[in-house]
């Protein structure tokens, strides 16, 4: 039985990837929300493995196991042992690390991560196109500040407006939303926001 | 006056990594003063949560250089990190810089069983050993930030001067230096030896008080680093040497007067530390709170970013972290030192930025430690550099030092 301890604080995600992962008869998975004293959780239950989000600053103190407690076997970062460059590469860009108790060798350990892998990738790419909607909404309402201020003092119409941001945006090599917070904030130091 | 040097950066898109403590102001500043653009990079700073993730995300490229803790680069290359990329840091990101808080029902019950301890300052672990040898089965929690830190160095030479075991009497722990107030708040843990500005934040919320800076167990010892690859230095020369001289000129602009309040309010953004500028201004500017019920004590080399060859990656530092690292069970192997020293403490890339910005620099790669207790002047260099006492007032560590001296010969 591979025992596999999963520390993540996104619910939601780790529901889906324990899962799929207990699809697999032959691992025993343990979910660990990052609230709880995380040395306590490793001693209690001895993992051989351990999945945690890259960003948790738990992290460090799962390196401490390393030196500190001694009676404990001394987990190594599974980039160094066992994965390929490639997997590495993939396991970073997803957000995803994990640790491995040390001399384990495993088939199922690199089957586990690409599981853990495959589901931290999707998140990651459900959050970027969250951050770009956030993004373009943001963008939206800077233009239309921005439209504002030159239609009052310009007496520009709204049409006109946009169409200079953007020749504005064009000249500056960026995009319009952020020629446009430019612009605000080139005015607001003028004092010139009415 | 520095003159401009033209590099010719290979790589001119940077993303560098820090975490949010005082002591990666040499970044913010030349990010916010336009430094690095004047040396021709792009740098895109990325705020981090973990040195572990700091360690990967250099090692594995999305990061192309970082702050660390000073003995990071050291520990990767002798591959006792877990990774075992190797890493290498040509300038020293600033001297001294954090304390050994502890808990005040910690505090009060030391001073019950041992008041006269209490007269001097730094405060000495004396009482805590007195503590513990009256409750036996008292099992006191201390943090640190990783297990290659000058914190954890620290924090260990601390307790063994008074006749604490750190691994035995009491029980160590690594925690991320922002959760340490709110576990000390909580009891999860009794004291914790991390960077600003949590110790003045433990202070200012009544939970702590300081016992001792790193400053007075060390007058000026090493804190924290410019870390990147041994491959991406061999694979970017010129755009190592271009953030070597951005950080520099930061350096020097941080140790002026003016310059301290500024970055204090930069650092206190939301992009850096998200932390209200109060908390972070005494020590940068020399005033520290020791404890919420008196006024701040004078400290002005709390932080030194320039002064006293701040930026140098003297050798000297190197070969404590590898007795640190040997004295805690870490390194067990035996090591070629100087080769490993010459390969992870880049002093030859220091020396050629230096001479081309027109800044003193040492010829030679070590600096004797302890033996001078007041400011000094350091010869062995293109032009004197100006040196602030080098003061080991912890006895264990003085031993410690004065060892590493007598093997430079």
């Amino acid at each position: 039985m591979l025992k596999v301890m999963l520390v993540d604080g996104n619910a939601e995600r780790s529901d889906v990837l324990q899962n799929e992962l207990k699809a697999d008869d032959s691992v025993n998975v343990i979910v660990v929300d990052g609230s709880r004293d995380l040395m306590t959780e490793v001693r209690k239950y001895s993992p051989d493995i351990i999945i945690i989000e890259m960003a948790s600053p738990d992290r460090d103190t799962l390196e401490s196991l390393r030196t500190v407690n001694r009676e404990l076997p001394k987990p190594v970062v599974f980039f160094a042992e066992q994965s390929d460059y490639e997997t590495t590469q993939a396991a970073i860009n997803a957000g995803v690390s994990a640790y491995i108790v040390d001399g384990l060798s495993e088939n199922r350990l690199n089957s586990v991560m690409e599981v853990a892998i495959a589901r931290f990738k999707t998140f990651q790419q459900l959050k970027d196109e969250l951050e770009e909607t956030k993004g373009r909404l943001q963008d939206r309402k800077d233009v239309d500040k921005a439209k504002g201020i030159l239609m009052k003092h310009r007496q520009l119409s709204e049409e006109e407006a946009y169409q200079l941001l953007r020749k504005m945006a064009m000249d500056r090599n960026m995009k319009i939303g952020e020629a446009a917070r430019n612009f605000t904030a080139a005015m607001s130091l003028l004092g010139d926001i009415g | 006056m520095t003159h401009t040097t033209h590099y010719h950066p290979e790589k001119t898109e940077l993303n560098i990594g820090f975490l949010p403590l005082t002591d990666c102001a040499p970044l913010v500043v030349a990010q916010e003063r336009g430094l690095f653009e004047k040396y021709g990079l792009n740098v895109h700073l990325q705020r981090e949560v973990s040195w572990a993730n700091i360690r990967d995300r250099v090692g594995f490229g999305s990061l192309d250089a970082a702050h660390m803790l000073a003995p990071m680069p050291l520990a990767a290359s002798l591959g006792i990190d877990g990774l075992g990329i190797a890493m290498q840091s040509a300038f020293s990101m600033g001297l001294n810089g954090s304390a050994i808080t502890l808990s005040r029902g910690l505090m009060e019950e030391m001073k019950q069983v041992q008041p006269e301890s209490f007269q001097c300052s730094p405060l000495s672990a004396e009482p805590l050993k007195k503590l513990l040898s009256e409750q036996r089965d008292r099992k006191l929690v201390f943090a640190h930030v990783f297990p290659y830190s000058q914190h954890h160095y620290l924090l260990n030479a601390w307790l063994e001067n008074a006749g604490i075991d750190p691994h035995k009497d009491v029980e160590l722990r690594v925690i991320p230096p922002q959760q340490m107030v709110l576990k000390l708040a909580n009891g999860e843990i009794d004291g914790f030896s991390a960077g600003e500005p949590w110790n003045q934040i433990a202070v200012r919320q009544g939970v702590a008080s300081i016992a001792t800076t790193s400053y007075e167990m060390w007058n000026n010892g090493p804190g924290k680093v410019l870390g990147v690859t041994k491959q991406w230095a061999d694979q970017y020369p010129q755009t190592h040497q271009a953030l070597i001289a951005s950080l520099l000129e930061a350096a020097q602009w941080l140790d002026e007067p003016e310059g301290r309040l500024q970055v204090a309010e930069w650092l206190s953004q939301p992009e850096y530390l998200n932390v209200p500028l109060a908390q972070i201004s005494g020590p940068l500017l020399g005033q520290c709170l020791y404890s919420g019920d008196e006024p701040a004590r004078s400290l002005p080399d709390f932080n030194c970013f320039y002064r006293y060859g701040a930026t140098i990656p003297w050798h000297s530092h190197g070969q404590f972290f590898l007795q640190q690292m040997r004295h805690t069970g870490q390194l067990t192997h035996k090591v070629n030192e100087p080769e490993l020293l010459n390969a992870v403490y880049r002093m030859d890339v220091y020396q050629s930025v230096a001479e081309s910005l027109g800044l003193p620099y040492p010829m030679s790669q070590y600096k004797p430690e302890v033996i001078h207790q007041s400011p000094w002047v350091f010869k062995d260099a293109s032009q004197p550099i100006s040196m602030g006492s080098s003061w080991v007032a912890t006895d264990k560590l003085r031993q410690q030092l004065l060892q590493l001296n007598a093997q430079q010969g």
